[in-house]
Formats: structure tokens, C-alpha cells, sequence
């Protein structure tokens, strides 16, 4: 952007060199270029600058907007997927109850089956016993009638009736002796039975239940296999959602400070506009500064003075490179560094 | 949060540092002017910084520094200038009339608030 200023390049063709305006002019009117270019260059750094981080913000809200639409998208998946899955849970749960009180009733059913069938054995077990004793006192009462005959044959023609009682009692008492018998077998029989073919029965039953049991318990078995399958893919789906949930949160964060970033940059790019205004302002205060020596200086070497004075003023104040730049080209002398070096905040 | 004045004849950089100020947690009271600034001191405002603009039509910052230290409510106020890049000798000029620092225009975010940082620790 510098100038390199010729000496054959005189536009203003101001001459002879004993007027000062000769000598100087051209330069001042070099810098008011360079200034004036400053300001141009500015103007469209600061208009693209601004249209780049417009752009930029631009950029950021449509990916966050995309990157919540896609969200939501799957946010309505997982919605329908967690309805299903309540839908199971609940049938689950029903099916799980069922099982429960079906197989209670089982259990106290084969309880109360074997309750009974003990009970029933138990007495049959008691009825052998007494008849056995029966049997032992039949026997007893027999040789008590037998005793009693002897006794009465003793005593004679007075014992005569009780001979007759003595036999009828021996009758009755092998009479209990044969029912007893008899009975012995029939109750043995009973009490092998119920011990054999009762509990037999009462597992038969046991199996039927547990048969029953073991089909229900098969089906839920697989609605349970089916349910978990469910689950399992809504473990993923909660795993996929959390994941880019995570994801969209760190996105949205990430966007969110280079979105707040851009802002402070685009309004930071606000703030060069008003740069731009003092440097014009500058080179009206220039134009007006030499207009005024043209105006009051009495003669040639005042104004050569104060012309010098001026360029002098500028080279030290104006420190942007291309100013820098032409300075050395007209002058020949060092102006102030380029503002690179200088920091942009600094407590006194 | 504090309370910071900033100077300007500039309608953009005062929006501009009203938000950026407002983003780190401040409230910017605006004056436009350094007149303006001077009368709202008058009228019982006491900020805890204020940032001031260079060049303004009427008193320059320089001058309103100088006006703003001379009040006994702001006399430990920290006050930055605002400067351009080509502005470096007004620096010298307002660190003479009493300013604490100056910042660079465009101001730089980051450097904005560490400036804020040193100058305004407890807020």
C-alpha cells in the first residue's frame, strides 16, 4: 500500500524551489493520500469484517437450528419407544402376578392333600391298634369263660346255669375274636392304600399343577425373553439419546461462545467506523492547519518553518504503516514506529 | 456488578462498549459528551470506572480527566482513555491529565475484561 514517490511524479507541479510550497506541498498532499487511503482501507476492512462475522453468526445459528431439529427427531423415537415399553412393562407385570397367585394355589392345594391323606392314615394306623386290643380281650374273655365252666362244674348242680352263661360268653368272645380277624386285613389293606395309592394321587396332582405351572411359567418365559429384548433396545435407544444429548449440549455450547465471540468481534468491527471519522477529522484538522499558515505567515521562511513543524507533528502522531511508509519516502527520515509494537491496553 | 461511565461522541462505540460492558456483568451510564459526563457527576453520579474517548467536540478526554479528578468523589476513580492506533502522543498527554490506562480502539473483548479484571477486582 505504500508509496514510492518519484521525483519526476509531481502532479501539482509547483514550482520554482524558492517557494516553500514547492518543497512541501507535494509531501503534505502525500500524506492527506495516505491518510485518506487509511481511511478508505479501513472502511473496507471494516465492511467485510463485519459481513464475516455476520456470515459467521449466520453459519452457527442454522447448524444449532439443524442440530436441534435432528435432536427432537430422535427425541420423538424415543418417545414412542418408551410407550411401547410401558405398554410391555405393564403386561410384564400383570403376567408376573398371575404366575404368583397361581402358583400359591398350587402350593396350598397340595398342602391341604397332604394334610388330609396324613390325617386319614393316621386313623386308620389308630383303628388297627384298637383292633388289636379287641382282638387281645376276645381272647382274654375266652379263658375267662373257659375258667367260669370249670368253676361252675365245681359247684355242682347250683352251677349249672352259670356252666350255661360261662359257654354263651366263650360263643360271643370267639365270635369277637373271628369279626376281629377278619377286620385286621380289610384295615392293613386301607392303611397300605391310602399310605401307597394316596400320596401317589397327592403327586399326581402335584404334577398336573406343576405341568400347568411349568406351560405358564413357558410363556411368560418368553414374554419375559421378549420384554428383556424390548428393554435392551431401549437401554441403546437411552444410551443413543444420552449420547447425543451430550453431544448436542457440548455443540451448543461450543456454538454459544464462538456465536458470543463473533458478536464481540462484530461489535468490536462497530467501533473502526469511528476510528475512521478521527482520521478524517485529522485531515480536515491538516488541511485546516495549512490553510491557516497560508493565510498568516508573513513570508516564505515562516512558512517553510511551520510547514516542517507540521509534517513533523504528523510523522509523530500518524503511526500506521502506510503513513510510516510514506513518510520515509518524502522525508527521508525516520517516522514513528508502525503500531504492531504497541500494546492495545496498558495501565499507566 | 459496578456502575462504569463511558464517554463518547460516538453513537456506535457507545452502544458497542454499553454491550460488551453489560456482557461482563456492568452497567454502562452513557454520556456523549464530556460536558455530559461532568453533569451527571454534578448531579450525584459516582461511578467506579470511567471510560473516556480521546478526541470530542468540546472538552477532549485529557480535559475531562482533569475536570473529573479535581472532584473529591472521583479523585481514586480509575479512568482508561480511548485512543486510535495514530493517537499514541494524546496517550502521554492523558496520562498527564490523570488517566489510569488507556485501551486501544476497536477495544478487544478479552483485553476489555482484563482490564475490568485489574482495575475493578471486588465487582
Amino acid at each position: 500500500m505504500g508509496r514510492v514517490l518519484a521525483a519526476e511524479h509531481d502532479p501539482y507541479e509547483i514550482s520554482p524551489a524558492s517557494n516553500p510550497w514547492a518543497s512541501h506541498l507535494p509531501a503534505l498532499l502525500d500524506l492527506l493520500d495516505g491518510l485518506a487511503r487509511n481511511a478508505v482501507n479501513d472502511t473496507n476492512a471494516t465492511s467485510l469484517g463485519f459481513l464475516n462475522h455476520l456470515r459467521q453468526i449466520e453459519d452457527r445459528v442454522l447448524a444449532a437450528n439443524q442440530g436441534t431439529a435432528a435432536f427432537l427427531e430422535r427425541l420423538g423415537d424415543i418417545d414412542k419407544l418408551a410407550a411401547g415399553q410401558e405398554q410391555e412393562r405393564q403386561m410384564l407385570d400383570r403376567a408376573l402376578h398371575e404366575a404368583i397367585d397361581f402358583g400359591a394355589r398350587v402350593r396350598a392345594d397340595i398342602l391341604a392333600s397332604h394334610h388330609a391323606l396324613r390325617s386319614i392314615s393316621g386313623a386308620i394306623e389308630q383303628m388297627n391298634g384298637e383292633l388289636v386290643r379287641i382282638g387281645r380281650i376276645s381272647k382274654e374273655i375266652g379263658i375267662l369263660s373257659v375258667n367260669a365252666s370249670i368253676e361252675s362244674a365245681r359247684a355242682g348242680d347250683a352251677g349249672l346255669g352259670f356252666s350255661v352263661i360261662a359257654q354263651s360268653i366263650r360263643g360271643l368272645a370267639n365270635d369277637t375274636q373271628s369279626i376281629t380277624e377278619r377286620l385286621r386285613p380289610l384295615v392293613h389293606k386301607m392303611h397300605s392304600e391310602v399310605q401307597a395309592n394316596g400320596f401317589e394321587a397327592g403327586r399326581s396332582a402335584l404334577d398336573a399343577s406343576g405341568s400347568k405351572l411349568a406351560d405358564q411359567l413357558t410363556d411368560q418365559g418368553a414374554l419375559l425373553s421378549e420384554v428383556a429384548q424390548k428393554m435392551a433396545g431401549m437401554s441403546t435407544s437411552y444410551a443413543d439419546l444420552i449420547d447425543v444429548k451430550r453431544q448436542r449440549n457440548a455443540a451448543s455450547r461450543k456454538a454459544g461462545e464462538q456465536l458470543e465471540d463473533e458478536i464481540r468481534s462484530a461489535l468490536a468491527s462497530a467501533q473502526t467506523g469511528d476510528i475512521i471519522r478521527q482520521q478524517i477529522e485529522l485531515i480536515i484538522d491538516v488541511i485546516g492547519q495549512m490553510r491557516a499558515i497560508a493565510q498568516t505567515a508573513p513570508d516564505n521562511t515562516t512558512v517553510d518553518v511551520q510547514l516542517g513543524a507540521l509534517m513533523e507533528s504528523i510523522a509523530n502522531s500518524y503511526v500506521m504503516k502506510i503513513q510510516h511508509d510514506v513518510h520515509q519516502g518524502v522525508t527521508g527520515m525516520a517516522a514513528a514506529q508502525p503500531s504492531e509494537d504497541l500494546p492495545r491496553f496498558e495501565l499507566f | 456488578m459496578a456502575d462504569i461511565l463511558i464517554v463518547d461522541d460516538s453513537p456506535t462505540v457507545l452502544m458497542s462498549m454499553e454491550d460488551l460492558l453489560r456482557r461482563f456483568g456492568h452497567r454502562a451510564i452513557r454520556a456523549n459528551s464530556a460536558e455530559e459526563a461532568l453533569s451527571k457527576v454534578a448531579g450525584g453520579l459516582a461511578p467506579k470506572l470511567v471510560i473516556t474517548d480521546f478526541h470530542m467536540p468540546g472538552k477532549n478526554g485529557a480535559e475531562l480527566i482533569a475536570a473529573l479528578r479535581s472532584k473529591g468523589s472521583l479523585r481514586f476513580t480509575p479512568m482508561l482513555v480511548l485512543t486510535t492506533e495514530s493517537q499514541r502522543e494524546r496517550r502521554n498527554e492523558a496520562k498527564a491529565a490523570g488517566a489510569t490506562g488507556w485501551l486501544v480502539k476497536p477495544v478487544d473483548p478479552k483485553q476489555l475484561e482484563a482490564a475490568l479484571a485489574q482495575l475493578l477486582p471486588a465487582a
